[in-house]
């Protein structure tokens, strides 16, 4: 047990120093931090509604630079692990398959943590900068984030044990939109065949359903978070994320290197 | 190794290997390129699943993790994280192991050894082709191995990078490392080897002591002498 | 050199042709963005609804005070925000006072989108202007009352404007009354184009108020009523006539009340 923890920490602490050192990496958060800017700027021009403005386009900001630095940083690690054979060094030593995916799972994950952490610091700042105090909701909207992104990195995983690095970088981002219009497909075939609805239902159900995990219009108007909820989301993110591992595990020892 | 056979398809890479390489020696894989020798060296180290036919290490199969903790593998024209350093991939590489705990010292000397300790707080994108190797070649020492598989191991070195590390691999091999690599400089090959293997197109041609094979000639005149005659 | 004196050449050329283009640019009506449904832009837009809608509302503020054509684009966005975030309170409140205030038409949609905002949104500002909106331009006190009752129990509504509010329908003063919710409403945002309509009908509820006092002193000094505004300049009590935010021009009848019309 103690060899199976000490080599996922060993290979994740490597993912983790490869990754943040990534400069492009460096370029998308300055992306990030000159779109808070601007969007302080829209709040000036907005009749008046600065926090809301601010609040909504700010959280959306931190979303959709979330996931393009998820979707990047995984894409070209795997890359790199694949196609430029840097796995070679480690399997050839006493690691096995489930070590290097999970590793490279958590040293992600610690990446896309950290990043969202910045990209989290400069958000409060502007929002108590425009008189909206500390925004603690907007903290629980992030974390929920992070776990929508732990889910990602685990699905970037799961495509890049069989198909290419760039079709996987498809694959994830047509994932994400699709996990969020799950409900209006199962409403636009609300009215369809009943094959039809339960072939929906069905793609309901397997495909990861990542509405849940987005808590912004929520928090924008201060709504209140059932404990409960929250619980579910956490747990939903878990085991989803572990069948997607435990596959590309599997996946992953039978394929040809 | 007995019978192995490596297919991909219908395509034979490996094709029925037999041979015993012994305790303590230094042997040499030879063979044009594409003749299946780093095939073969990936289902040695466990890396490649084995379609037919064993290999085993001292009885045991390379393809557990105890006995790899007792091998060292560099691979060919190595591919890096280009944005560790040096020191930290060796460490990174020892910290894999658990039957040798390695001291920040010991990575050190490794890296005097092999000649990039000036260059071990450098990012790894910043070295050159031969640092590179000597690092794939550090790399696969860490462990302090027993079993030492290397896959072109002089590749892309100047003389002076090529004499040293000949000298460190005879060193290893005195102080009781078997060595296998792969090669197709046969010169080397010749200083190098107490036996060799010659591979073509996934079959073994000859197996056996260096002396045996050349006759008195040239290992380059005996070994295109052999390929062409098959061709 | 020349190469420099052709580079500046053509950077001016490009500046001198931009500036023909917006001169030249006919009238515009105010083009909506948005033409999908809601579940098409719930779909593109990943379920951001709350920034979509952010979004939405910066562009269609910003083309207000360029249109000269037909505000129809405009309610029609206000339109998809509701629909889209329900509960992004301003821009009901905006529809109801500033939409009428450009296009008179549109009155009705201007209700309609107020109505919805009760019922989706919480924000105090929202039954306030309402009912503002009924009593300013369709007179309709029974409604107005309605809505003042509502924003008066809303929470957050700042305690002066709450008086304003429940006092409605109390004062006799119907002038005064309406000065005061102007005033309310000046106070109640930080919005630019709202508080400028504010401002000017206060403005002329006050040139009103004004005139009528000059025209009491008038009658006090000379014994009769002034035949025209400029009389009261000539006599001295006025020193000039205001203009009128709205362009209205004054005449007084001939029991002393003033009489506005727009030319």
């Amino acid at each position: 047990m103690n060899t199976f923890v000490h080599n996922i920490f060993a290979i994740s602490k490597n993912t983790f120093k490869e990754t943040i050192r990534n400069k492009i990496l460096y370029g998308i958060l300055i992306f990030a931090l000159a779109y808070m800017l601007f969007t302080l700027f829209l709040g000036t021009i907005s009749l008046g509604e600065d926090l809301h403005v601010i609040r909504s386009l700010g959280l959306a900001g931190i979303y959709l630079f979330g996931v393009i630095i998820t979707v990047f940083l995984g894409s070209s690690l795997i890359y790199k692990e694949i196609e430029r054979k840097t796995l070679y060094f480690v399997l050839s030593k006493p690691v096995s398959h489930a070590h290097l995916v999970l590793g490279k799972f958590f040293g992600l994950l610690a990446s896309v943590s950290v990043s969202t952490a910045g990209m989290a610091v400069i958000y409060l700042i502007a929002v108590a900068f425009k008189g909206g105090g500390f925004d603690a909701l907007a903290l629980l909207a992030i974390l929920y984030q992070l776990l929508e992104m732990a889910l990602l990195i685990a699905l970037t995983i799961f495509f890049s044990t069989f198909s290419q690095p760039l079709m996987s970088t498809l694959y994830a981002v047509l994932v994400v939109y699709i996990g969020h219009s799950l409900d209006l497909l199962v409403n636009a075939v609300a009215n369809g065949s009943t094959t039809m609805r339960y072939v929906v239902r069905g793609i309901y159900y397997t495909l990861p359903n990542l509405a849940k995990f987005d808590i912004r219009n929520l928090v924008i108007y201060d709504a209140h978070i059932a404990l409960t909820q929250t619980l579910l989301v956490i747990a939903y993110a878990f085991v989803y994320a572990a069948a997607l591992l435990y596959m590309a595990v599997f996946l992953f020892a039978k394929r040809e290197l | 190794m007995r019978n192995l056979t490596k297919s991909f398809g219908a395509y034979k890479a490996v094709d029925h290997i037999s041979l015993t390489i012994k305790k303590g020696s230094i042997f040499g894989f030879l063979g044009p390129n594409g003749a299946g020798k780093t095939t073969t060296m990936k289902m040695l180290v466990g890396l490649a699943h084995v379609t037919k036919g064993t290999v085993r290490i001292e009885g045991k199969d390379p393809a557990e993790h105890a006995t790899r903790e007792r091998i060292g593998f560099m691979p060919e024209s190595p591919y890096f994280y280009d944005h560790l350093t040096g020191h930290e991939f060796l460490a990174f590489c020892g910290d894999l192991f658990h039957t040798k705990r390695n001291t920040d010292n010991d990575y050190l000397d490794i890296l005097k050894k092999v000649g990039i300790f000036e260059a071990r707080n450098y990012m790894i994108k910043n070295y050159s082709k031969g640092m590179k190797q000597r690092l794939a070649f550090a790399q696969a020492l860490v462990n302090d191995p027993d079993y030492i598989f290397l896959d072109e191991p002089l590749d892309g070195l100047d003389p002076i990078g090529r004499r040293e590390l000949k000298k460190i691999i005879t060193s290893l091999n005195r102080e009781g490392a078997t060595i296998f690599f792969n090669s197709h400089i046969l010169f080397d090959t010749e200083e190098l080897c107490d036996e060799i293997g010659i591979l073509h197109r996934g079959a073994l041609l000859y197996a056996g002591p260096i002396r045996d094979f050349t006759k008195g000639r040239s290992l380059e005149e005996r070994f295109v002498a052999s390929i062409e005659q098959l061709s | 050199m020349t190469r420099i004196s052709l580079i500046i050449l053509l950077f001016f050329g490009v500046i001198f042709l931009q500036y023909e283009y917006d001169a030249k640019k006919p009238p515009v009506d105010f083009a909506p963005l948005v033409v999908f449904p809601a579940p098409v832009l719930r779909f593109a837009d990943l379920g951001l609804d709350s920034a979509a809608t952010s979004l939405l509302w910066l562009n269609s503020i910003q083309e207000i005070g360029t249109v000269n054509g037909s505000y129809e684009g405009l309610v029609s966005d206000i339109r998809t925000i509701n629909t889209l975030d329900p509960k992004f309170a301003y821009p009901y409140a905006f529809a109801e006072l500033v939409v009428p205030a450009l296009d008179p038409s549109k009155i009705a949609d201007a209700i309609a989108i107020g109505h919805k905002g009760v019922k989706d949104a919480s924000d105090w500002r929202i039954p306030f202007y309402l009912a503002s909106a009924y009593l300013i331009h369709l007179d309709d006190r029974a409604n107005a009352l309605t809505y003042f009752d509502a924003a008066a129990r809303a929470p957050g509504i700042p305690a002066g404007i709450h008086a304003t509010a429940l006092n409605f329908g109390t004062q006799k003063d119907k002038r005064a009354q309406t000065k005061a919710i102007w005033t309310s409403i000046y106070d109640s945002t930080n919005d630019e184009i709202l508080r400028d309509q504010a401002q000017a009908n206060i403005a002329h509820i006050e040139i009103l108020d004004m005139l009528e006092r000059a025209v009491s002193l008038y009658k006090k000094e000379k014994g009769t009523y002034p035949e025209r505004a400029e009389d009261m300049v000539n006599a001295g009590i006025l020193k000039d006539i205001p203009r009128d935010p709205f362009g209205f021009t004054y005449t007084i009848e001939s029991d002393g009340k003033l009489k506005s019309h727009l030319r």
